[in-house]
């Protein structure tokens, strides 16, 4: 447990006591993580203002302000299913509403007439040229463990650090670091393993690649979606 | 360009300008809070993983709760390398310290390097060398090569039944047993010529002729020898 305190059983017990109106428990649980709640508040949305907000938010909704026809308390808590550490588990609650709320918030801003439009250059969507290549490459990244997958979207896509992928899979960021150098020569790899699957000799296949290189985008969301399909 | 770089710019170049995916069906907060602890079984680990691979809503508020955890793997990893650094200084102190003390210490005479044979005690009356160290604290062999004589080195063999104290001129190769009768001793400590050996329980010997005679100290100073 993260804070070492209690097992899973001990917290969905500590829980179930919370949603059965056991005013103790709730105290118990107020004691416990109310200060986690709020510390992590202040992590995810670093001000101070808003951690608040967004604590005392969520802080409600486990406290349940509606009830029902029962007269008991709707409380966010019975959703937790003990599958993680509950402090685990507020934490990722705080991060989606934060993040409900950002993307709300970017919503309702008015739009900038001079903002730059969202593709500036339609000409580096340019499929891959040779079909045979973006197929490969598909079947080369569906091949790939899901975790890698998750990496190298997480490198590439989200442009996202070392350090901060390897917080996010509990990984150290070396491993992260060899793991991602891993995954892309596997990619090429594998890529030319299905090149020369379909004809195409390996020297070509290299060359292939080289061409494409520098000119060429793969679609790799496209490729990202698919993946169950392409296996 | 080489084989690797080549791949990354066919990655990089749609990453730049790709668009979230509009996935439904995201993963629950306690699915996502045991996917980062790593309690997920690897069945389901590998699902949500694909999953987050093609999920930006997932992977944001993965990284998101990821940067509220008050110790972080990398975190963890830099305390243990202060750590290490705070030893490695000390380290550092130590050898200095031991250096600077070394160089104060007036040359030996060349007949103290003969190795002692193993029954025969040291030839103390001529020692006029180094502080001699446990053989725990191995600066004393760092130090050496500065050195007119070799140094003394002293330890506790617990391979003996009973445990005995044992000297070494040869920088460890050798030793020889020194006699401390009715004594079974636990550990050692030296400085020069003067040796003290303490036992289980706590009573203490010295010797200023590097072990040729002992005598017992009484309790106050082994008191403030304890207290040290």
């Amino acid at each position: 447990m993260q804070n070492g305190a209690d097992s899973i059983p001990e917290t969905l017990a500590l829980v179930n006591a919370c949603l059965n109106g056991d005013e103790t428990a709730w105290n118990t649980f107020i004691a416990r993580y109310r200060p986690v709640l709020y510390s992590a508040a202040l992590a995810i949305a670093k001000d101070g203002c808003l951690a608040r907000e967004l604590a005392d938010s969520l802080w409600a909704d486990l406290y349940g302000t509606r009830t029902d026809g029962n007269g008991r308390r709707i409380s966010k808590l019975a959703t937790y299913t003990g599958r993680g550490s509950l402090e685990g588990w507020l934490r990722t609650l705080l991060a989606q509403e934060f993040i409900d709320r950002h993307r709300k918030q970017r919503r309702l801003l008015p739009l900038d007439d001079n903002a730059p439009p969202l593709i500036d250059d339609p000409d580096r969507f340019t499929e891959v040229a040779d079909p045979r290549l973006n197929l490969a490459f598909q079947k080369a990244l569906a091949e790939l463990k899901g975790e890698d997958r998750l990496i190298l979207a997480a490198h590439y896509l989200d442009a996202r650090n070392l350090a901060e992928i390897g917080r996010m899979l509990g990984l150290h960021e070396s491993t992260i670091s060899r793991r991602v150098s891993k995954s892309t020569r596997s990619l090429r790899k594998r890529t030319i393993h299905h090149l020369r699957k379909s004809g195409i000799g390996t020297k070509e296949a290299a060359e292939l690649i080289a061409a494409d290189a520098g000119q060429i985008a793969i679609n790799l969301r496209d490729h990202l979606l698919p993946l169950k399909d392409a296996l | 360009m080489n084989e690797r770089q080549q791949i990354l710019p066919l990655l990089r170049s749609h990453l730049r300008h790709s668009q979230q995916p509009e996935i439904t069906g995201h993963c629950d907060a306690g699915t996502l809070a045991a996917f980062a602890e790593r309690t997920l079984d690897r069945t389901e680990r590998d699902r949500v993983a694909d999953h987050l691979s093609q999920c930006q809503n997932c992977r944001d508020t993965l990284a998101l709760a990821a940067e509220a955890v008050p110790s972080s793997p990398t975190e963890m990893q830099f305390h243990v390398k202060g750590i290490y650094a705070i030893a490695a200084l000390a380290s550092l102190c130590i050898a200095a310290v031991i250096f600077q003390h070394a160089k104060t210490l007036p040359a030996a005479p060349q007949q103290q390097q003969q190795p002692v044979a193993s029954n025969n005690p040291p030839p103390v009356l001529s020692f006029n060398g180094p502080p001699a160290f446990s053989p725990r604290l191995t600066g004393a062999q760092v130090i050496e090569p500065i050195l007119t004589v070799p140094t003394p080195l002293w330890r506790i063999n617990s391979s003996r039944s009973p445990a005995t104290l044992e000297i070494s001129y040869t920088s460890g190769r050798t030793w020889a047993p020194i006699r401390t009768p009715d004594f079974q001793p636990k550990s050692v400590a030296a400085e020069g010529a003067n040796v003290w050996v303490a036992d289980a329980k706590g009573t203490v010997l010295e010797s200023t002729d590097l072990g040729l005679h002992w005598r017992r100290l009484p309790h106050t100073v082994q008191h403030r020898l304890s207290a040290r």
